[in-house]
C-alpha cells in the first residue's frame, strides 16, 4: 500500500511541472488572448482599457478587408500544403523504397540541412532569386516578381522538409512484404499503391500537412520579404498590434487562424489519420 | 473691410482649412448673428516666388531641393518648399525620470546641443541645426542659409509630425482621424 502511494506521489511530482506549464503558460496565455479581444484601448495613450465590448469581434466578422485576408491566407496555406504533398510524396517514396542506402543518406541530409539555416536567410535568398532583375529572370527571362506567387513558392520551399520527413518515415514503415503480397495476389502496381501503400502513408501526409498548413497560416515574415504588398492575416495582426497599438483588435483577429487550425485538426481527425501517428 | 483677429495657427490636415477669426465693423447692423457670408482675403503678394516644373526638383533625404546658379556662378542646391508646405520633425533628447546617472545625461545634453557639436550633427545628417549659434561653426559657410535654419517664414510652412488623435491638435474639434484609423485605412488600401 505504501509502495503504491509512494509511486503515485512520485508520478504526480513528475507530471506536475509539465502540466502546470501547459495549463498556466500555454492555455493561460490563450485565455488572456481571448479575454483581451473583448477589451478596448484608450485612443490617446494606446493603453488597454478593461471595459467589456464586442466591437472587436464584430469588426473582425464584418470588415471586408479582414475577410479578404482570411480567404487569401487560408488559400495560401492550402496551396502550399498541396504543393508540399505533390513534391514530397515521390521524393519520400524514392528515398524510402528505391534509393541505395548511400543515396538515401545523401537525400536525408539534403532535405534536412536547410532546417539548420536561418528562416530569414532562406526568405532573403528567395527575394534575390525572384527579383525582377535576379538570377531567375536572367536565366529564364521570367520572374513572378514579388507577390502572392512568390509567397507561395517561398513558403513551399521553407516548409517542404516538414512534409518530406514524416512521409519518408511513413513509407519506411510500409513492409516490403505487403507490397510483394499484393502483387502476388494479382494487384497491378497502381492498385497496390492505391489500396496498400496509400492508406499506410496517409497518416504521414496528414502529420506533414498539419505542419505546412499551420506554419503557412501564421507566417508574416516571408510574405513581407517576397510578397510585395500582399497582406496575410499575420501582417494585419502585426500591424494592429505593433503599428496601431490596438492589442484587443489584434487579439480578436488572431482568433481567425486559431479557429482555422482547430477546424483543420478536426477535419484530419475525422479522416482517422491522427489515430496511429 | 474686416481684419484678421487670430487664426488657429495650424491647418487642419483633413479639411486643409485654417480656422480664422475676422473682426468686421458692423455699425449699421447689416450682419445678423448666425448668418453665413463669403469672405475674400487680401493676401500679400510681394513674396518672391518662382514656379518650377516638378521634373526640376530633386527629392532627397534632406527634403525637396532645387539646383540654382548662385551669384558666384556656381551651382548651389537649395532646399525648397512646395506651395502646400512640407512636413518636418525636430530631434529631441529626453531624460528618463528614473535615470541612474542624471548628471551624466545633463552633461551629454550640454555637449550634444552645444553650437560646435550641433553644427557637426546637422552637417553630418543634412538637417537644419536646432541651435542657431551653430550656424557660425558649420564647415560649409552657407549651410544654415541653404537649410533655412534661421528663416521663420520657411519654418511657418513646415507641418510638424504629431501623432494623429481623435482630439484635433489644432483645436478644431473632436472629429479628427486617430492614428489607429490611419493603420486601418492603410490595410484597406493594401486590401
Amino acid at each position: 500500500m505504501s509502495i503504491l502511494l509512494g509511486r503515485r506521489i512520485s508520478l504526480a511530482l513528475l507530471l506536475i511541472p509539465p502540466l502546470a506549464w501547459l495549463v498556466v503558460a500555454y492555455l493561460g496565455s490563450l485565455a488572456v488572448l481571448l479575454v483581451s479581444a473583448f477589451w478596448t484601448t484608450n485612443a490617446f495613450t494606446g493603453a488597454v482599457v478593461h471595459t467589456f465590448t464586442s466591437d472587436n469581434i464584430v469588426r473582425v466578422l464584418t470588415d471586408a478587408v479582414f475577410r479578404t485576408a482570411t480567404v487569401r491566407t487560408v488559400s495560401v496555406a492550402v496551396v502550399v500544403t498541396v504543393l508540399c504533398i505533390v513534391l514530397a510524396v515521390p521524393l519520400a517514396f524514392y528515398m524510402a523504397k528505391v534509393a541505395s542506402p548511400r543515396v538515401r543518406l545523401a537525400l536525408v541530409v539534403a532535405v534536412t540541412t536547410p532546417l539548420w539555416a536561418s528562416y530569414l536567410v532562406k526568405a532573403y535568398a528567395w527575394r534575390v532569386l525572384l527579383s525582377p532583375e535576379g538570377p531567375m529572370s536572367w536565366t529564364t527571362g521570367y520572374s513572378p516578381g514579388y507577390g502572392l506567387t512568390a509567397t507561395v513558392i517561398t513558403l513551399t520551399y521553407l516548409w517542404l522538409p516538414y512534409m518530406v520527413i514524416p512521409v519518408f518515415a511513413a513509407f519506411e514503415r510500409v513492409p516490403d512484404s505487403l507490397v510483394d503480397a499484393s502483387s502476388d495476389l494479382g494487384a497491378s502496381d497502381f492498385a497496390t499503391l492505391r489500396m496498400v501503400v496509400a492508406p499506410l502513408v496517409f497518416p504521414g501526409i496528414a502529420a506533414g500537412s498539419i505542419f505546412t498548413f499551420s506554419l503557412s497560416l501564421g507566417d508574416y515574415i516571408a510574405v513581407t520579404i517576397v510578397g510585395g504588398k500582399t497582406q496575410m492575416l499575420g501582417n494585419i495582426i502585426y500591424g494592429q498590434l505593433v503599428t496601431a497599438n490596438n492589442q484587443p483588435l489584434a487579439a480578436a483577429l488572431s482568433i481567425i487562424p486559431l479557429v482555422a487550425i482547430i477546424g483543420y485538426l478536426l477535419a484530419m481527425r475525422r479522416t482517422g489519420a491522427l489515430e496511429n501517428v | 473691410m474686416g481684419k484678421v483677429a487670430r487664426t488657429a495657427e495650424a491647418i487642419d490636415p483633413s479639411t486643409r482649412t485654417l480656422l480664422t477669426e475676422v473682426d468686421v465693423p458692423n455699425k449699421d447692423g447689416r450682419l445678423l448673428p448666425g448668418s453665413f457670408g463669403e469672405v475674400h482675403f487680401a493676401v500679400g503678394t510681394n513674396v518672391n516666388k518662382v514656379t518650377v516644373p516638378v521634373n526640376a526638383m530633386l527629392f532627397r533625404s534632406e527634403g525637396p531641393q532645387v539646383a540654382v546658379i548662385g551669384t558666384d556662378n556656381k551651382v548651389q542646391v537649395n532646399t525648397v518648399l512646395p506651395k502646400e508646405g512640407s512636413t518636418g520633425w525636430s530631434d529631441t533628447w529626453m531624460l528618463s525620470a528614473k535615470a541612474a546617472h542624471p548628471n551624466c545625461m545633463y552633461k551629454w545634453m550640454d555637449w550634444i546641443t552645444s553650437p560646435e557639436v550641433n553644427a557637426q550633427v546637422a552637417e553630418y545628417f543634412g538637417e537644419a541645426p536646432a541651435q542657431t549659434k551653430a550656424c557660425e561653426h558649420t564647415s560649409q559657410k552657407d549651410f544654415c542659409d541653404i537649410y533655412h535654419a534661421t528663416d521663420a517664414k520657411f519654418a511657418a510652412d513646415l507641418h510638424y509630425w504629431t501623432t494623429p488623435q481623435k482630439h484635433c491638435v489644432d483645436g478644431s474639434g473632436n472629429n479628427c482621424t486617430a492614428y489607429n484609423e490611419w493603420v486601418d485605412k492603410w490595410q484597406q488600401i493594401k486590401g
